[in-house]
């Protein structure tokens, strides 16, 4: 368990691995302007990620963790500060990365089916038709969902749905996967379902996925690595190796000592956060 | 019942028969007017005309409507222009027709089209402005372009509200169509209409009417049957919804 002591090993550490980040944030910072006042949401944001791994955020609510993930793929400009991809600093939504939405009833389009949703984000690419209803095909049997290409979005239930945002993410097979609390608005037993289903998307294809959630036992399953955020203005609290054995498994891994240990860390983490928070009067 | 009334109180002298002469009679003249084609003819130039101002009414509006929802500086650009001729009632412009076109086809058209852009040019850019923008921002996410956004996201997430707007111009069209014939053409329904009124064949006048009537009547039902099929996920997706 890493606490704040060993902070050379951590140093040296961070200069091996931006030698070799897929994916690298310096010093982010966005804040909100509402006439004369600033509102910060994110302060100083800074950290890298490796190819192939697997990398969660956790953070009290309202600390603007998606404020954060739009400003790493710059659907928001950040105020300050610069994210690279393989060292090269990006300025727009770049091709390498995508995010899937917590809302997904709000990405997927009604006017479109299952399976013309998942082809959307072939039309760019230069491929033949049969191709790219080749590659949308699977992408919905990787999530289970190959009887449902004719339906519409909102035929679906909601964890369907979150299926579907996924399967569009697998075709479009980016190096890097942000996904916005993306099991947050599912049912408890459809979430576990979803957790397993991404852990087997990211064996099979294995690619750097950044996933944000207020879930802290869901971030020490997914994750090799747990970045925790302070409250509002968010900064990175603590990053936390986990050390749990893969393939997780949603009971043995949950009942395992350490991923107790992990938890309780963390929660405790996350409560003196959202204590500051509400001491200080920030909003 | 109606058609009962105006089938009698003729026959019976209670209304003026000259003016107002009995259904039967107003059918027939209608019928011969089909069998002449006199009628079909008169129709046939009407619609054709109406479609064209239609038409050109929804290129203009739509791509223009899409631009000033989309980009800013058109928005602040244009809104002066529009506020102001909007109001114009399209029938004062008739004169400039006649002198630009003189009463050919694009005299009527001319008309047809500054009366039907303004329903659909307010619908168009209040419904590229209202469209969620998650939409918008899946497709910057999956590498769209401007372009391809505005033709795959927003104008099919727009079309809602743009519907709207086509629906009511049809009917605009319609109207704007029969007046400008009834001023200034030599062609076509609105035309026939005043010709045999002058004449006064009036159950001719009155079959013209009719037809009038059943060309708006079968355009409208034509626009529901396309709205339906192109719109069946809107009902689907907002029902879903409540």
């Amino acid at each position: 368990m890493k606490t704040g002591a060993a902070k050379e090993m951590e140093i040296v550490r961070d200069k091996i691995s931006a030698e070799c980040a897929l994916l690298r944030a310096e010093q982010l910072r966005k804040t909100y302007a509402k006439g004369e006042t600033e509102f910060p949401a994110c302060e100083n944001i800074s950290f890298s990620i490796n190819r192939g791994e697997f990398v969660c955020i956790v953070g009290p609510s309202g600390c603007g963790k998606t404020t954060l993930l739009k400003c790493i793929c710059h659907l928001l400009k950040p105020t300050t500060g610069k994210v690279f991809i393989n060292e090269k600093e990006i300025h727009s939504p770049p091709k390498e990365m995508i995010l899937i939405f917590q809302d997904y009833s709000r990405s997927l389009f009604p006017w479109r089916t299952v399976l013309k949703n998942v082809l959307f984000v072939l039309e760019k690419k230069n491929l033949s038709k049969r191709e790219r209803l080749e590659i949308a095909r699977s992408a919905l049997v990787s999530v289970h969902l190959n009887g449902f290409e004719n339906h519409y979005p909102w035929e679906l239930s909601g964890g369907m749905q979150q299926r579907v945002a996924i399967a569009r993410g697998i075709a479009f097979n980016p190096d890097i996967l942000l996904m916005d609390e993306p099991f947050a608005s599912v049912d408890a037993q459809t979430r576990s379902d979803l957790e397993d289903t991404i852990l087997d998307i990211w064996g099979r294809y294995s690619q750097t996925i950044l996933l944000v959630t207020h879930d802290i036992e869901e971030a020490i399953y997914l994750a090799d690595r747990v970045l925790v955020l302070s409250g509002r203005p968010s900064e990175i609290r603590e990053e936390i190796q986990i050390d749990l054995e893969r393939p997780r498994n949603q009971l043995t891994t949950k009942e395992d000592k350490r991923f107790i240990e992990y938890r309780h860390y963390i929660y405790t983490l996350i409560k003196e956060e959202g204590q500051k928070c509400s001491n200080n009067g920030r909003p | 019942m109606v058609i009962i009334l105006w089938e009698l109180l003729p026959r019976y002298g209670l209304i003026y028969a000259r003016y107002f002469p009995p259904f039967s009679t107003v059918i027939r003249a209608l019928f011969e007017g089909i069998q002449s084609t006199e009628i079909l003819r008169h129709a046939a130039i009407s619609i054709s005309r109406a479609f064209r101002g239609y038409f050109l009414a929804i290129l203009i509006g739509v791509t223009l409507g899409t631009l000033t929802g989309t980009i800013r500086w058109v928005s602040e650009l244009l809104e002066v222009t529009v506020e102001l001729l909007r109001p114009m009632p399209s029938v004062a412009l008739v004169p400039i027709a006649i002198l630009l076109f003189g009463t050919s086809d694009n005299y009527n058209i001319s008309i047809i089209t500054f009366a039907c852009i303004w329903p659909i040019y307010v619908n168009t850019f209040e419904g590229t402005k209202s469209i969620d923008t998650q939409w918008v921002d899946t497709g910057r996410i999956y590498g769209a372009t401007r372009f391809d956004l505005i033709r795959k996201v927003i104008i099919p997430a727009a079309l809602p509200y743009i519907v709207g707007g086509l629906r009511v111009s049809l009917g605009t069209a319609i109207i704007v169509v029969t007046v400008t014939e009834m001023l200034a053409s030599y062609k076509g329904l609105g035309f026939f209409i005043m010709e045999t009124q002058g004449a006064y064949r009036i159950p001719q006048m009155y079959s013209g009417i009719i037809t009038i009537g059943v060309v708006g009547y079968g355009l409208n039902r034509l626009f529901l049957a396309v709205e339906g099929h192109f719109m069946a996920w809107h009902k689907g997706w907002t029902a879903k919804a409540i």
